[in-house]
């Protein structure tokens, strides 16, 4: 498995997909960046660290559709060029490749979130001036990301489980974007129509908990629910995705 | 041309995708109406004018209809004697084509189905709430075609699919917000208007969001829309087929 994640990780770091994708998440950060600094030097008293640096927090469901992307970067369409049956051929375990990439795909994410978490915060420490909300803004910040983390790794199983189990990775992904945004609204919809327990089950779903996170600082059994939730999800996809996988016949 | 699109649409119809999509689409709008048409017409009418954002959303996978095998069988129709030109606009206006009968199919499901099953209430008011979602449909219409546009160029110009489709979604829920506030701080000293008609050019899809069609149905909006929208065919149109005409298949 570790030579396996590390030839993973080798050919995801090494291709310039991954720092294009990140330069151009970079560059929007920026562009905000400057527009911020744009008004604070033209005299708007509200610009601080703390107003900007919450935007952040009005973005977290970025991480759940970003892992779409960076699933891509590492499975990249194996089943159209053929490579997966290549790896499969060498006598490589199914078990090993799904969970290598997975892993893999997981290390990248956490390095693409680094770099744009600390850009922007980085950015906005540099340019604007602080104030008393910084302390709160840090603790705010804690919090969401205590609880957004658990679900950005249930996404990222979930695009995983779609690029392994469908042959066509635009269905793929089509079919994740699906489950991670359009499923909630039925479920809402259902909720209305049919009975009220599809309500609650929508307070669960992790697009749900992740724009909500912010409106519920500082109750840390949402962030338990949110861990809960994104521990289901992430045990579930992998569950269903490795078995489908695992029964699959490689073209 | 007329025998190219002939031929694409013949290709589309013969395979399941398609019906899939119509299907998934379809069922989404009967569950939509059937929980927010508020016991009239009227009531359905209002709500169908706040889902334009679906034709935005919906665009990525229609490209894929028309264009999800281009690249493995553009150089069989190139061999065969096909201009590139004919190719991708040919592509294009099949995938218009496509997108027009989808529309008419789930308007007719909404507002058709609706005007046959609910209860009315005063003529005048029914006729009324049927002309502003027609507005509304009229608006978005030319905005859903130059998504479309940028789709198809995107489509023929990545080798990978996911990655595009998942950029495109990202632009839309994460970057056209990034792009609203970033106007709203840089364009602080432009008129209202103009800094609306350049968050709408840069993000088109802010046009179809339900806060801005509520508070915007005049012909301003109207004009608005149809700009951008023929903005982003004709300037998608023209980036594509350069860039198509110069690359390697």
């Amino acid at each position: 498995m570790r030579n396996y994640f590390s030839a993973e990780c080798f050919k995801a770091f090494r291709r310039k997909y991954f720092y294009i994708a990140l330069a151009v998440c970079l560059a929007g950060e920026g562009l905000l960046l400057w527009s911020y600094w744009f008004t604070y030097s033209r005299g708007n008293v509200h610009i601080s660290f703390q107003s900007t640096a919450i935007e952040l927090l009005l973005m977290l469901s970025f991480g759940l559709y970003a892992t779409i992307l960076l699933g891509d970067v590492v499975f990249s369409d194996q089943y159209k060029w053929g490579t997966l049956k290549n790896e499969v051929s060498y006598g490589v375990s199914r078990s090993v490749i799904y969970l290598g990439k997975l892993l893999a795909a997981g290390l990248l994410s956490v390095v693409a979130c680094g770099v744009m978490m600390g850009f922007y915060l980085a950015g906005c420490w540099v340019l604007f001036p602080h104030g008393a909300g910084d302390g709160l803004f840090f603790q705010m910040l804690g919090y969401c990301l205590a609880g957004a983390l658990p679900l950005w790794i249930s996404a990222l199983a979930v695009i995983m489980a779609c690029f392994f189990n469908i042959r066509s990775s635009t269905v793929g992904t089509l079919l994740a974007v699906g489950i991670l945004m359009v499923l909630s609204n039925i479920i809402q919809i259902l909720g209305l129509l049919v009975n009220d327990v599809f309500l609650k089950i929508y307070e669960y779903m992790p697009t749900v908990i992740v724009d909500n996170l912010k409106n519920m600082a500082f109750d840390w059994s949402y962030v338990g629910r949110a861990w809960l939730v994104g521990a289901v999800w992430t045990v579930g996809a992998v569950a269903v995705g490795l078995m489908g996988f695992h029964r699959s016949e490689i073209r | 041309m007329l025998n190219y699109i002939k031929a694409e649409l013949w290709r589309i119809f013969h395979q399941r995708g398609i019906y899939l999509l119509a299907a998934a689409l379809s069922g989404g709008t009967l569950l939509f109406c059937a929980a927010f048409h508020n016991g009239s017409f009227q009531g359905l009418a209002s709500a169908v004018c706040v889902t334009m954002i679906v034709g935005v959303l919906a665009a990525p996978a229609l490209a894929q209809m028309v264009d999800s095998c281009a690249m493995g069988t553009a150089k069989n129709e190139l061999s065969f004697g096909l201009t590139r030109e004919r190719i991708y606009l040919g592509r294009l206006y099949t995938s218009l084509l496509v997108g027009a009968g989808l529309s008419l199919l789930l308007v007719g499901l909404s507002l058709g189905g609706g005007w046959l099953l609910l209860p009315h209430s005063a003529r005048e008011e029914d006729w009324v709430a049927l002309l502003v979602a027609g507005f509304c449909i009229a608006a978005a219409f030319p905005v859903w075609c130059g998504m479309l546009s940028a789709c198809h160029m995107l489509s023929l110009f990545f080798r990978g699919n996911a990655g595009w489709v998942a950029a495109y979604y990202l632009m839309l829920l994460i970057g056209a917000p990034v792009v609203m506030l970033a106007a709203v701080s840089l364009l602080n000293q432009l008129p209202e208007q103009g800094s609306v008609v350049l968050q709408a050019v840069i993000a088109p899809v802010v046009l179809m969001l339900p806060g801005v069609i509520c508070g915007q149905l005049n012909w301003e909006y109207q004009v608005l829309c149809w700009g951008v929208g023929l903005f982003w065919l004709a300037g998608t149109t023209v980036l594509g087929l350069t860039i198509f005409q110069k690359i390697e298949l």
